[in-house]
């Protein structure tokens, strides 16, 4: 068992095979033979984790025990190559809202572990594919601050891939 | 919490599933993405995914460090761009225009220097090469020049390699096998005719592999398949200047078993 505290002075006591989803938290564990890590997102304070840290954790304990994957990059494309849909369980626990999603996103990258990283980027792709600018934003809530003369220009020299 | 306040890492992995089209979209929302979508290897991952997904564009391209963003950029949204306007029928491997018939297997698609584009053609003993105009909607390929091969030379798609250098004037660089030469042409922008500079003749189981940008052509002579292979290069040049060392357990593949 190892106890993982996060920045709000949470504390969580899991399994190592669970943590150990976590390459960062894996590799921490390691390197100090230590059985308390401390995620780096806490300390920097930037967002409230202990929520998207639970969701974390639920995801870490389905999936535990399965092969990590490697850190071998041609091996990592034909990975990701094969696995271009988002199994069931997976899609199931990524459908949340936007908010969450981003933290969930963002826990996944500083903690390393990188299939729940692509299953939340994939989550985005699918939201974003064939639609326009505008729907993204829509979407997304994302301000348009072009000017309009940069909007005028960005929009001529991208005009064939405006129509789906 | 936003998109646009992403690190730039997850959005590049978000980049990484999106076609080029969508990657442009995104690209237009605002001013934070937009800068993550011109990222040099946005473009490089985009380049990537063509090559696997389309074989007609699998085939020569300069080398990726040779070329800027801009280049980079101008060879996936030009290609995307041709696929999106030939393959009306969604038919990524064969596309039929004009009465002509294009094989994927046999032509290449080349970006010259300058952000042209020239497809080459080999059928039936005849190389063609083909300007690519994307204008108004309306791909036309007019043609520059023909090749005829059997006057004394013959090209089997399988034994020649067509390459390009990035020195001011496209060099196109075809290997017969079967002949054991090197052909160096020069392609002149103007009136698209292909000069032949030089032949360089060459053993059994010499393989033109590259060029580098300076002009230098590699090539390969396989002594025997997986132990010995011998390194040739040619300056365009000086194209008597041959220089050779031997590479030893070297493992030779071609190009069509991957």
């Amino acid at each position: 068992m190892v106890l993982l505290v996060t920045s709000d002075n949470k504390n969580f006591v899991v399994d190592r095979e669970v943590a150990d989803r976590s390459v960062f938290v894996k590799n921490t564990l390691e390197a100090r033979g230590l059985s308390i890590a401390t995620p780096p997102m806490l300390n920097g304070g930037c967002f409230e984790l202990t929520s998207p840290f639970l969701q974390v954790l639920e995801y870490c304990q389905h999936h535990r025990g399965e092969p990590l994957p490697t850190t071998d990059d041609a091996n990592a494309d034909e990975n990701r190559k094969r696995t271009t849909d988002i199994g069931e369980w997976d899609r199931k626990f990524i459908t949340v809202d936007h908010e969450m999603l981003f933290e969930i996103i963002l826990a996944a990258n500083y903690l390393d572990i990188k299939p729940l990283l692509d299953v939340g980027c994939k989550t985005i792709g699918n939201m974003v594919k064939g639609k326009s600018p505008e729907e993204v934003r829509k979407l997304f809530d994302i301000v348009n601050d072009f000017t309009p003369e940069e909007e005028a220009q960005i929009k001529k020299e991208n005009e064939w891939a405006e129509d789906p | 919490m936003s998109l646009p306040s992403l690190p730039f890492d997850v959005l590049f992995a978000v980049f990484r599933d999106l076609d080029v089209v969508d990657v442009i979209r995104i690209g237009m929302t605002c001013k934070v993405i937009r800068e993550a979508a011109q990222e040099r290897h946005v473009w490089i991952d985009q380049l990537e995914k063509l090559r696997r997904e389309n074989p007609i564009f699998k085939l020569a391209t300069p080398p990726l460090t040779s070329l800027s963003t801009w280049e980079l950029k101008t060879l996936v949204t030009g290609r995307t761009k041709l696929r999106l306007r030939l393959n009306d029928d969604h038919d990524d491997l064969g596309f039929a225009r004009k009465g002509m018939t294009i094989i994927p297997e046999h032509c290449n698609l080349l970006l010259l220097p300058g952000g042209k584009y020239l497809i080459v053609v080999q059928f039936n003993d005849i190389i063609t090469l083909r300007r690519i105009e994307l204008e108004d909607d309306q791909v036309s390929l007019p043609v520059l020049t023909h090749i005829d091969s059997d006057s004394y030379f013959w090209v089997e798609p399988d034994c020649s390699e067509l390459l390009t250098t990035t020195s001011p004037c496209p060099m196109l660089v075809f290997g017969s096998l079967y002949e054991h030469s090197f052909f160096i042409y020069r392609l002149d922008h103007h009136n698209g005719e292909m000069i032949l500079e030089t032949t360089f003749r060459m053993s059994n189981g010499h393989r033109p592999l590259g060029a580098d940008g300076q002009g230098r052509v590699i090539g390969f002579m396989v002594l025997d398949h997986i132990r010995l292979a011998r390194a040739i290069v040619i300056h365009l040049d000086h194209p008597d200047t041959v220089m050779e060392s031997d590479v030893h357990h070297y493992v030779y593949h071609t190009r069509h078993s991957d």
